[in-house]
């Protein structure tokens, strides 16, 4: 009994010493910490373009349409002018116009028209999240 | 144990001599251990204030009231003493939409490298959403071999790694830039900082199983929340030491914090530490989104500006005193704060009591972790002059945090983000504390 008694403690040591070496048994096959179980389910196609909002400086991910800027306009005052201000500025939201000066003056505005750089962050912008 | 005199006479008197000027002391004094600062006062010739005998309140028998009689029943849940409801986050709301802005942490009211997790600094874009674990979902798609979807429930079953990191919003501390000293509370103009123990999946686990494809350089993070905030990082550190993080000290993570998956980027800008992360895109370009063109770049002098400034520099600051703090009369300070790096640890924190004219270096509370809060401490004797406190961090790459006009003379004042330079509070005869320019 007595040496059953010291090989289960040697057992226990060495699965001690297995775990500090951060590898453990799963069905019998060891892996290493850096590897998972392998539970990620496969993502249909659909779901991936349901799911994808990317819309990238080259357009990719634009979805079709059109639009002028008079339709723009009657969007945008009643959708945005009330946080932005009936001309994109003054309002208690995000200043979106303006920015005479430059962005090298005393007091440079960083707006749409002076800051942003890719006319697709705007569209992207917009449909993410606005109006809050 | 060695008794005070024992110890007291293995001070050497050049210890209590001040190391810098306006009154710093050797660091090393707080390591000799029952070292009280009214026993050091006296030891260095110094005249003790003189205090009024203590005496026993009128109707208090031996015992206090709260001894009279049992205390409260448990609790499932502990809160803070009623006596700390001045310990709160600061919250800075959009006055048409109360969930965007920020809420900042007080800094000035803790100790200590933790953040606890209900003071915890919050920048909403817009709100905090309700998530249901069991419905919220991450999905891994784009250049990988097999598109993939995790429930949280199976997030769980992974592998989990364990680190002690702050968090920075991009944005901390933009009143520096302004042309006047701005007059607040240490957290309510520094503290959209916070540090916290993050326990979760090491991201590269995740992506090994997706098959990251070779040419993919960028992941594109997204968050579902009311903004589906996205943000575009770099393949290279999502695999060097990002994490899906489930658990904040020790509990899983609050709703203003991600719940139930936050993105953790040791040592970046908060802002690509997404929250409520629900999306993740393997691809080879960002994708620009506004939170990397419009915001969290900074305009320089020229009208051009840094982007992908994903590091936080290193920076530190005196939390005790501060403003709003006042002094109690010239004698013994313990000095504290607190630095930290993107870039690593802290290997040196410097204290000025005399505007930068001459430095102390201060003592590093161990332990010392990488992009972690370094507590620092050092002893002062404030004789009652007019005092500029200063503490200046330098990181193991050598680079050590600025001097405001340095900073200036370099960025400009219009970059809004990534300020980082060396705070001044200067102390009045009176005892009041300012932040200045100095």
């Amino acid at each position: 009994m007595f040496t059953h008694k010291v090989m289960f403690h040697v057992f226990l040591a060495l699965a001690f010493l297995m775990g500090t070496t951060n590898c453990f048994a799963d069905s019998g096959k060891a892996i290493t910490s850096k590897q998972g179980p392998g539970l990620g389910k496969p993502a249909s196609e659909e779901m991936i373009k349901a799911w994808n909002l990317s819309i990238f400086p080259d357009g990719t991910g634009l979805p079709k349409g059109q639009g002028t800027v008079v339709k723009g306009q009657k969007i945008f005052e009643t959708d945005c002018a009330i946080c932005h201000g009936p001309a994109g500025i003054g309002g208690s939201a995000e200043e979106l116009s303006g920015g005479k000066e430059g962005l090298t003056s005393g007091y440079p505005d960083k707006t749409i028209g002076t800051y942003w750089p890719y006319a697709t962050t705007i569209f992207d912008f917009i449909k993410r999240g606005m109006p809050l | 144990m060695a008794n005070k005199q024992e110890e007291l006479e293995s001070i050497s008197p050049n210890e209590l001599n001040p190391v810098a000027g306006g009154g710093l002391l050797d660091r090393r004094l707080f390591l000799k251990r029952g070292l009280l600062f009214g026993t050091a006062s006296a030891i260095a010739g110094t005249a003790g204030t003189l205090m009024a005998e203590d005496t026993l309140p009128k109707n208090v028998t031996s015992k206090d009231p709260w001894m009279l009689k049992p205390g409260k029943p448990f609790s499932n849940y502990g809160q803070p003493s009623p006596h700390e409801s001045e310990t709160i986050r600061w919250i800075s709301a959009n006055a048409m939409a109360s969930g965007n802005g920020v809420s900042w942490c007080p800094l000035h009211k803790l100790d200590g490298m933790i953040t606890p997790n209900g003071l915890f600094y919050e920048r909403h874009h817009n709100g905090v959403p309700e998530i249901d674990p069991k419905v919220h979902k991450l999905l891994v798609h784009g250049m990988v071999e097999k598109p993939l979807t995790f429930s949280i429930d199976a997030l769980m079953r992974y592998p989990m790694t364990s680190r002690i990191c702050f968090i920075e919003c991009g944005g901390n501390s933009n009143a520096g830039w302004h042309k006047n000293p701005a007059q607040s509370e240490v957290g309510y103009f520094h503290g959209l900082i916070s540090c916290s123990e993050w326990t979760g999946v090491p991201l590269s686990i995740i992506l090994d199983e997706a098959g990251l494809d070779s040419n993919a350089s960028w992941l594109i993070a997204e968050a579902a929340d009311g903004i589906a905030m996205e943000i575009s990082v770099p393949v290279e550190k999502a695999m060097d030491d990002a994490i899906l993080a489930l658990y904040q000290n020790g509990e899983r993570i609050r709703p203003e914090n991600g719940y139930p998956l936050r993105l953790l980027l040791p040592g970046w800008e908060g802002v690509t530490n997404v929250k409520w992360l629900r999306r993740l895109q393997a691809t080879d370009r960002p994708v620009m989104a506004r939170n990397e063109t419009s915001k969290y770049t900074e305009l320089l002098p020229t009208g051009k500006a840094r982007q992908f400034t994903f590091v936080m520099d290193a920076k530190s600051l005196i939390t005790s005193p501060s403003p709003g703090k006042e002094m109690q009369g010239p004698g013994y300070y313990q000095i504290t704060g607190m630095a930290w790096t993107g870039r690593g640890k802290i290997t040196k924190v410097e204290v000025s009591a005399d505007g930068g004219k001459s430095w102390a270096e201060a003592e590093l509370q161990e332990p010392v972790l990488s992009q972690c809060y370094t507590r620092f401490r050092i002893p002062w004797h404030w004789e009652g002059d007019l005092a500029v406190l200063k503490s200046r961090a330098t990181d193991e790459t050598g680079y050590v945090q600025p001097e405001r006009d340095v900073l200036v003379k370099e960025r400009g004042t219009h970059g809004y983000f990534h300020y980082n330079a060396i705070v001044s509070w200067e102390i009045s005869p009176e005892g009041y504390i300012s932040h200045v320019y100095a």
